[in-house]
């Protein structure tokens, strides 16, 4: 079982990270990820892949 | 005064800076742990995580991870015209994943060793370092100067004091080198 991260076409293995810390480093490296849209994915063997995509925003 | 060296002027167009970010996580059972991270901009990171006393060796083979893979560059699909496209303008230029390396690039990815760069290993001047402006004189000049790396002693000691340390089984305190 794994975790994983999706951005876009690219994935990346959590390892030992949380999502918490997941969205942190994302943040960091993706800065229009500083307060991301999250959708999670759970696969029949137990992988976890969380979808980070960036929020829309309202115009006006 | 400080010796400013212009890091830009030297940096090739195609070349783009390369970020690592080190985040120390709490303390578990008196043991830190960091999390590194390194990318160039609009790449996925490479993510290591391991010891605090590994953080050296850590910060290297994410350096050298990245410079050996191929570019992640991220994109993404645009909702309203349904078509794809990198996060960043410069990335627009190229295929994610297929970029050629330059013959001049100074690492190949080959071996664990990492890239030389001319003037690299210059040490870090007096000038960085906060201290006190002092002239040496007369005695008194000394004795205020004496009295100023004692004080920073005795804050860095106080500093070290507060922090949490690495313990091993026996609950003995271990040294993070």
């Amino acid at each position: 079982m794994a975790n994983k991260i999706k951005y876009g076409d690219r994935e990346l293995d959590m390892g030992e990270l949380t999502l918490e810390q997941a969205k942190q480093l994302m943040a960091r490296h993706f800065p229009e990820l500083a307060d991301p849209q999250v959708d999670k994915k759970e696969a029949k063997n137990g992988d976890v892949t969380y979808t980070f995509t960036k929020k829309a925003g309202r115009k006006g | 005064m400080s010796k400013k060296k212009s890091v830009a002027s030297s940096q090739k167009p195609d070349e783009k800076a390369l970020t690592i970010i080190t985040t120390i996580l709490p303390p578990k059972k008196g043991v830190r742990r960091l999390v590194i991270s390194a990318a160039p901009e609009g790449e996925m990171p490479v993510v290591l995580t391991g010891a605090f006393s590994d953080r050296h060796a850590l910060m290297d083979r994410a350096y050298a991870a990245v410079l050996r893979r191929d570019p992640q560059v991220v994109t993404v699909k645009d909702m309203m015209t349904g078509n794809s496209k990198s996060i960043t303008a410069d990335a627009d230029e190229e295929e994610p994943g297929n970029r050629e390396p330059d013959k001049d690039e100074p690492f190949k990815g080959e071996g664990e060793e990492l890239p030389a760069i001319e003037g690299d290993d210059v040490a870090a001047e007096i000038s960085d370092i906060s201290l006190p402006e002092i002239a040496a004189t007369d005695e008194a000049a000394d004795k205020r100067i004496d009295d100023a790396f004692d004080l920073s002693l005795e804050a860095a000691r106080e500093m070290d004091a507060s922090l949490p340390h690495k313990r091993d089984d026996d609950g003995d305190e271990v040294d993070d080198g």
